[in-house]
C-alpha cells in the first residue's frame, strides 16, 4: 500500500512540474505592428485597448480572479511601432507584487492577441457614435466592457457609473469621448468599503482621477472632496467639476517627463496626492498611449494609498515639494 | 530490551499490523489499478486546473462523485470471488484471523482509497499554493463560486469513506458480485439524484436539499449547496458511515468463513 501511494505521490510531483514548466515556458512569438495601443509605461495594470491602422479598436480584457489575488497582467509594450502584449503570472497570494511576476509569454500578432483575449471590433460608425466605456481595477482587473451612447447624456453616463460600481466592477475607468475631448474616470468603490471595514476614520474616502483629453493636451485631475458621501454626490461632483472647469483645483503644466518623474518620484507613495487636487498637464505626444499611462499612474494612487497610510503626512508635504520643484523646472523649460 | 507491545491474543502487535497490511499489499497487487488511476487523473485534473486557472477542476468534482462508487465496488468483487470459491480459506489457514482479513480489506476498500485521493489533492496544493487550503479554487476569468479546497477535500474522503464501506458490506454479507458494485453505486450516485428530485419536488431550498442528499455523496451534496460544505450538510453521511462501520465491525466479527 505504501509503495502505491508513493507512487501517486511522485506522480502528482512530476505533474504538477511538468505542467509549471509548460506554463513557465510557454511564448508564441510573432509580430505586427498596430498604430496605437493602451499600455502602460512602465509595469502595472492595464486599460486594454489596440487602435489599429484600419481603424478598428480591439479592447483586450485582462483576466483576474479577485481583489486579493490577481494571478495573471496583460502587459502591453510596444517598440518601434510593434506592440507586444506581455502576460505575466503572478505567484499565489498577496496583492500584486509586480517585481516577484514572472513572465509567462509574448505575444505580437494581434490574432494571437485575439485568440487569448476577450476583444471587441468596432466599425467606423461605432466608433463615431459610440464612446467607450470600460471597468478596469485600482489592481488591474478588467471585469467588463459596455459601450457608451453620448447621445444619451451625461445622465447614461452617471447611470452607468452607478450601475457599473455597484454591480460589476469595484473599481472602475470610464473613459468618455466627446469630440476631440476625452475624459477617463477612476474611482475605487470596492476600495472604499474595504477602507471603511480597516480604518474608520476613512469613512469619506473616494478616490476619482480624471483625465482630460483635449487637442493634445491631457490634463489629470485628482479632486478632493471628502465631504462626498455616496455614489450619486460622488457622480454629481464629478459632473459639475467638469461643468464648472478647475476653479477648486490646483493647475500647472508640465511635459511627459515630468508626469513620468513625478509617478516615478512619489512611487509607491503617490496616493497623497489625492489631496492636492491637480496634478498635471501634459503634452499628448503617443496619442492613446500615454493617455494610458495615466490611467495606470490612477490606478497605483488607490493601491498605494492603502499600503503608505502611516506616511501620509510626510509623503504629503514631499510631494508637495516635489510638485513645486517640477513646475519651477518646468516653467524654465518654457 | 523493553518490552514488545501484545495484543489481546498475546500476539505482538507490530506483527499483527504488519500481517494485515502484508495482506492488504497482496490485495491491492491485483486490485488497485482502478484507484492508482482515478488518483492520477485527480492530481492531473487538479494540477491543470489550479496552474492554468481553468474550470476543469468542476469537471474534476464532478467525475468524481460518479465514479468512486463504481471503483470502490469493483475493488470489493474479488472479496465476493474469494469467498465464493474458497480461497479464503487458505488465508485464514496461514495464520490470518478472521477479524485481521476484513479489517486488511477494509485497509484495501476504504482507507487506501482515502489515502490515495488524499495525496492526490493535497500535493499540488502544497507544491504550488499551501495557502489556497483554505481558499475557494480560483478560476481565470470566471466568477462563479468555486469550493474552498478544505471542504472539497473533506467532501471526497467522506464520499469514498461510504462507498468503500457500501462496497465492503454486502461483499462481505451475501457476497454477490452485482450487490457489491450495486449498493456503493446506489448510495453514491442513485439516491443522491433520487434526493435531490424529491427534495426539489417539495420545494426544499438548496441548503435542505443537499443535506437530503448529503448520506449518499456529500461531493454532489456540496455542488447543490452553492459548492460550500459545513459540518450539518456533511453530518448525514458521518451519521451513515458509523452506521456502515458498525455493521461491517459485527458482521466481519460474527461470520463464518
Amino acid at each position: 500500500m505504501l509503495r502505491q501511494l508513493l507512487l501517486i505521490s511522485v506522480f502528482s510531483i512530476v505533474v504538477v512540474a511538468l505542467v509549471e514548466f509548460f506554463v513557465a515556458t510557454y511564448r508564441p512569438e510573432t509580430v505586427s505592428p498596430f498604430t496605437a495601443c493602451g499600455g502602460p509605461l512602465g509595469p502595472g495594470p492595464l486599460p486594454h485597448f489596440i487602435v489599429t491602422g484600419d481603424k478598428k479598436i480591439y479592447l483586450v480584457s485582462g483576466r483576474f480572479v479577485n481583489l486579493y489575488s490577481p494571478r495573471v497582467i496583460y502587459y502591453l509594450s510596444s517598440d518601434r511601432g510593434i506592440v507586444y502584449l506581455r502576460v505575466w503570472r503572478e505567484p499565489w497570494g498577496g496583492p500584486t507584487p509586480y517585481p516577484s511576476t514572472r513572465l509567462v509569454g509574448v505575444y505580437s500578432n494581434l490574432s494571437t492577441v485575439k485568440k487569448s483575449c476577450t476583444t471587441y471590433l468596432l466599425d467606423d460608425d461605432s466608433l463615431t457614435n459610440i464612446s467607450l466605456i470600460y471597468g478596469s481595477s485600482a489592481t488591474g482587473y478588467v471585469r467588463g466592457v459596455v459601450y457608451f451612447d453620448k447621445k444619451t447624456g451625461n445622465s447614461t453616463l452617471l447611470e452607468l457609473i452607478e450601475k457599473l460600481a455597484i454591480g460589476k466592477s469595484d473599481n472602475c475607468v470610464f473613459l468618455e469621448r466627446v469630440g476631440e475631448v476625452a475624459r477617463v474616470y477612476l474611482y475605487s468603490d470596492k476600495l472604499k468599503k474595504i477602507l471603511m471595514a480597516s480604518r474608520p476614520h476613512y469613512t469619506d474616502f473616494f478616490l476619482v482621477v480624471i483625465v482630460e483629453l483635449d487637442g493634445d493636451n491631457v490634463k489629470l485631475y485628482v479632486p478632493k472632496y471628502p465631504q462626498v458621501k455616496t455614489l450619486s454626490e460622488l457622480a454629481e461632483l464629478i459632473h459639475a467639476s467638469i461643468v464648472n472647469g478647475s476653479k477648486s483645483m490646483l493647475q500647472s503644466t508640465f511635459t511627459n517627463e515630468a508626469m513620468i518623474a513625478i509617478y516615478n518620484s512619489l512611487m509607491p507613495s503617490i496616493s497623497i496626492c489625492s489631496n492636492i487636487g491637480y496634478i498635471a498637464e501634459i503634452k499628448l505626444e503617443e496619442g492613446l498611449r500615454t493617455l494610458s499611462a495615466i490611467v495606470i499612474a490612477g490606478g497605483v494612487l488607490v493601491y498605494d494609498y492603502r499600503s503608505n497610510r502611516r506616511s501620509y503626512r510626510r509623503f504629503f508635504s514631499r510631494a508637495v515639494k516635489l510638485l513645486g520643484k517640477l513646475r519651477r523646472k518646468g516653467r524654465r523649460n518654457v | 530490551m523493553g518490552k514488545q507491545p501484545r495484543g489481546l491474543s498475546g500476539e505482538n502487535t507490530l506483527v499483527v499490523l504488519r500481517g494485515i497490511l502484508r495482506h492488504t499489499e497482496f490485495i491491492l497487487s491485483y486490485s488497485d489499478v482502478t484507484v492508482f488511476l482515478l488518483a492520477i487523473f485527480v492530481s492531473s485534473v487538479l494540477t491543470i486546473g489550479l496552474l492554468l486557472q481553468n474550470p476543469v477542476v468542476s469537471f474534476l468534482i464532478i467525475a468524481y462523485g460518479l465514479g468512486i462508487g463504481l471503483v470502490t465496488g469493483s475493488m470489493a468483487q474479488n472479496l465476493v470471488e474469494e469467498l465464493s470459491s474458497g480461497r479464503v480459506q487458505l488465508y485464514l489457514m496461514m495464520g490470518l484471523t478472521r477479524k485481521r482479513y476484513a479489517l486488511s480489506w477494509m485497509l484495501a476498500v476504504v482507507v487506501y482509497p482515502c489515502l490515495a485521493a488524499f495525496l492526490a489533492l493535497i500535493i499540488p496544493i502544497v507544491l504550488i499554493d499551501p495557502s489556497l487550503f483554505t481558499k475557494p479554487i480560483p478560476v481565470l476569468g470566471m466568477y462563479a463560486p468555486m469550493p474552498v479546497f478544505s471542504e472539497m477535500l473533506t467532501a471526497f474522503i467522506l464520499t469514498t469513506i461510504t462507498a468503500g464501506l457500501s462496497a465492503l458490506l454486502p461483499a462481505i454479507t451475501i457476497t454477490k458480485r452485482s450487490a457489491t458494485v450495486g449498493l456503493p453505486v446506489l448510495v453514491t450516485l442513485a439516491y443522491p439524484f433520487v434526493a435531490g428530485f424529491v427534495g426539489a419536488l417539495l420545494n426544499f431550498g438548496p441548503r435542505r436539499i443537499a443535506m437530503l442528499m448529503s448520506p449518499g455523496n456529500t461531493i454532489f451534496a456540496m455542488m447543490v449547496n452553492e459548492l460550500r460544505l459545513d459540518a450539518i450538510v456533511a453530518l448525514p453521511q458521518v451519521v451513515l458511515i458509523s452506521i456502515l462501520l458498525a455493521s461491517y465491525v459485527y458482521v466481519a466479527s460474527r461470520r463464518e468463513v
